[in-house]
């Protein structure tokens, strides 16, 4: 794989990328902290830690669309490899959120009253933030893999919110979304984070690289045909593939997952 | 290819309208909805918590019902409505994802009766919501110790709540053509739950035009003294249910008479519940009124042990734990130290003039409220009554009532007019309280942990309770160290010289042998009594 290779893939990559997601979702996210400090209410630290945690999501939830690619079934068959336009995608997204997040930390401290944004740990928030936006990454890369149609934002965004639901309600000896007043919680949560961040990371990485391998064939039992199936598709033909008329195969046999 | 073209015969389609259609899209789409993952996660969150507290035995044996069916309702709005949103929003959304809307174009079910059929998946939905709900807040119903029943209508207000956010994902597949639409209305749904948290003062008739009604108080009061509106917000949250529905039907296509007419019907039933929500309950005022100054006639009083407690027709289970309590502090105690009038335990409510946050009281207020209700706990038959509240269960409630009684036997009356326990008599105080019970020991660290300056023994919902400062609070902490039978013969040999006011901490120390912290600098000294 050579580096000009992918230089040219950036620009039609860029082309076909859904950027709607992206920036609705970033601009939900800013708007979050945006309308507090626009308003004149003096909020209390905890309170922008969790505005913050709340855009930081926003963003994550932006990113999970981006390694949507409806046209995957078309590019498969191209010689670059798969990991290659993912690579391109997944940069571009997490180039985005970080413009986004440091909007969002800027707006917070600019509209910080009495002091409220020098306590703001800032380095730690990023952090978190770091690592909602790498497990939206890592839940997208997942379900790209899985996605035959290469539609994995639906499995990746609300996979996200269920983590941050789950997240939020770990017991006290877990937590990992610890007050600001609790140093100790505080200094605990943040190493969980970066546990975190460096396993989703490991995820979305090896998720990607994955995406090169060669597309598997699967002989289909009927003699002298050769199908070529989509690597990673949930669902392939089993015994039915083999009767002896194809065309009759009822569609109900090859059920989407619930969550498609 | 012959056997293609023999195919087998094909039903005749049914002709008539396409309400046999809509019910089986609205049967497949239901089952959909509720195997769909994120459903199953949203349920596994709700459930894990209360499983876990039910099998570790953390669960509180004495739950309020009614409040445990409104505490449900914020995070029964976030995550079934939440998941509820989302599933329903990807639903509607898969054909335009799957290129299959184009198709239906020749299908017997047109747009608007597609949409009906994904409305009406949704009340499956919303009945599974509402057995979990069932599930949880009966657990606490069927407890022993549960004081009253849940109200009907706020037990249906969360599976409502799921079906309105429900509704709105249909709308909003049929607004937005994005499955990024429902993750963020979920997030935005987050933030204004918070922002109405942090407004705090919801206490005000206009916020019950928020989907969730917030509890006007911070803790439970007995049914009778309710003032929430509860089948009228039910009405309410109906009306915007149907004028989502119908919008969504509208967005699809519908058009005519019949859709104006529904219309007009979910527009009219959701005002007139909002505004009914509205209309201030006189008679359950002037109930909190009452209550607040003399509970004693909405009580039921019983005797156990040679001790009167007496609490709300509700909350009659909760005497047995209150008693455990207070005979664990009696066997403490030499029989000489019950003097005053027999002991009594009277179950009260600030249902009237609580102050709502940011109101500041002074010790004065605090002294004149006690005295006025000493006296009507006098008239009522049970003078220097122990006051306790309507939050029972944890260690802390345990160590807060044994402190309570521990300060009726020192002192020979109920807590009135001196707030802070100085001296000798507070570290005693402590001990006795970490005492009592197997429990309230744990309780009392508690509450030393989440406190500075002072051990505090405040009951929920009175703002003002008796507070030992911690330099007389430490030698009593490290009696309970010691062995409960010798501490408690010693206590007894000198019983009057430790309970008399003015005997200093420093004589805890010398009879004891334990450590005695060095007196504060004048100006950080807590003023006594």
């Amino acid at each position: 794989m050579r580096l000009n290779l992918l230089g040219a893939l950036v620009r039609p990559v860029l082309r076909a990328m859904r950027r709607g997601p992206l920036l609705g979702a970033g601009s939900v996210g800013l708007a979050i902290v945006a309308v507090p400090a626009a308003l004149d209410t003096v909020l209390r630290p905890d309170n922008l830690v969790t505005l913050l945690r709340l855009a930081a999501l926003c963003f994550a939830v932006g990113v999970a669309f981006v390694l949507d690619d409806p046209a995957k079934p078309s590019t498969a068959t191209t010689a670059v490899p798969a990991w290659a336009a993912g690579a391109v995608r997944a940069t571009t997204g997490l180039v985005a959120a970080a413009a986004e997040w440091t909007m969002a930390v800027a707006l917070t401290l600019a509209g910080a009253q009495e002091g409220t944004g020098e306590a703001l740990p800032v380095r730690d928030l990023t952090l978190e933030a770091a690592a909602a936006v790498v497990l939206a990454l890592a839940f997208a890369v997942l379900g790209w893999a899985r996605a035959p149609r290469g539609v994995c934002g639906t499995v990746a965004a609300p996979a996200l919110l269920v983590a941050a639901a789950a997240l939020a309600l770990l017991p006290q000896r877990l937590a990992l979304l610890a007050s600001v007043d609790d140093p100790a919680g505080w200094a605990a949560a943040h190493r969980r984070f970066a546990v975190l961040l460096v396993a989703a990371g490991a995820v979305a990485v090896t998720g990607l690289a994955l995406g090169a391998l060669p597309p598997r064939t699967v002989r289909v039992r009927r003699a002298g045909t050769r199908m070529l199936l989509m690597p990673w598709s949930p669902r392939r033909p089993r015994s039915s593939a083999g009767s002896t008329s194809w065309s009759r195969t009822p569609a109900s046999r090859t059920r989407a997952p619930p969550w498609s | 290819m012959t056997a293609l073209l023999a195919d087998p015969q094909v039903a005749a389609p049914v002709t008539g309208t396409p309400w046999r259609a809509m019910l089986a899209l609205a049967r497949v789409e239901s089952i959909r909805m509720l195997r769909h993952p994120v459903s199953i996660a949203a349920a596994v969150l709700f459930l894990g918590p209360w499983i876990y507290g039910q099998l570790s035995g953390g669960a509180n044996r004495y739950p309020v019902p009614a409040d445990a069916a409104i505490s449900v309702q914020i995070f029964g709005l976030l995550l079934f409505g939440g998941a509820a949103m989302v599933v329903a929003n990807l639903g509607v959304l898969r054909a335009y994802r799957h290129r299959t809307d184009r198709l239906y174009d020749v299908l017997v079910l047109p747009a608007p009766w597609r949409t009906g059929g994904f409305l009406l998946a949704l009340l499956p939905y919303g009945a599974a919501v509402g057995v979990l709900v069932g599930i949880v807040v009966g657990g606490a119903a069927l407890q022993p110790g549960a004081a009253g029943l849940p109200d009907p209508a706020e037990l249906l207000t969360t599976p409502v709540l799921a079906v309105l956010l429900g509704a709105f994902g249909v709308l909003l597949a049929r607004l937005v053509r994005s499955a990024v639409a429902a993750p963020l209305a979920v997030l935005a749904m987050a933030v204004a739950s918070l922002a109405a948290a942090m407004v705090a003062v919801l206490t005000e008739a206009r916020w019950r035009l928020l989907p969730v009604m917030f509890p006007d108080l911070p803790f439970a009061v007995p049914a009778e003294l309710s003032t929430r509106p509860s089948w009228r917000h039910l009405t309410y949250l109906a009306g915007i249910v149907a004028v989502l529905a119908v919008a969504a039907l509208t967005r699809s296509g519908a058009r005519g008479r019949r859709i104006v007419v529904a219309l007009v019907t979910a527009a009219a039933v959701a005002v007139a519940g909002g505004v009914a929500q509205l209309v201030p309950d006189d008679a359950a005022r002037q109930a909190r009124i009452a209550a607040t100054a003399d509970p004693a006639p909405m009580q039921t009083c019983q005797v156990r042990n040679g001790v009167t407690y007496c609490a709300f027709n509700d909350f009659t289970p909760w005497i047995a734990g209150w008693d455990e309590v207070v005979q664990g502090v009696l066997e403490l105690v030499p029989a000489t130290a019950r003097t005053g009038p027999p002991l009594a335990v009277r179950q009260r409510v600030w249902a009237y003039g609580y102050p709502v946050a940011g109101a500041l009281s002074s010790s004065a207020a605090d002294t004149a409220r006690a005295t006025r209700w000493a006296e009507a706990d006098a008239a009522a038959g049970t003078p220097e009554a122990v006051t306790t509240d309507t939050t029972w269960g944890s260690a802390r409630d345990e160590a807060v009532l044994a402190g309570a009684v521990a300060y009726r036997l020192l002192a020979g009356h109920a807590a009135r007019d001196e707030w802070s326990i100085c001296g000798a008599r507070g570290a005693i105080l402590v001990w006795l309280a970490g005492q009592a019970t197997a429990r309230s020991g744990d309780g009392l660290r508690e509450l030393d942990r989440f406190s500075s300056g002072a051990l505090p023994f405040d009951l929920v919902g009175f703002n003002a309770g008796i507070g030992v400062p911690d330099r007389d609070a430490a030698p009593g902490l490290a009696l309970l160290e010691r062995p409960r039978d010798e501490v408690a013969r010693t206590v007894a040999e000198h019983w009057s010289e430790l309970v008399a006011p003015q005997t200093p901490v420093e004589r805890v120390g010398e009879l004891f042998g334990v450590p005695v912290p060095p007196p504060l600098p004048a100006e950080e000294r807590h003023t006594c009594g």
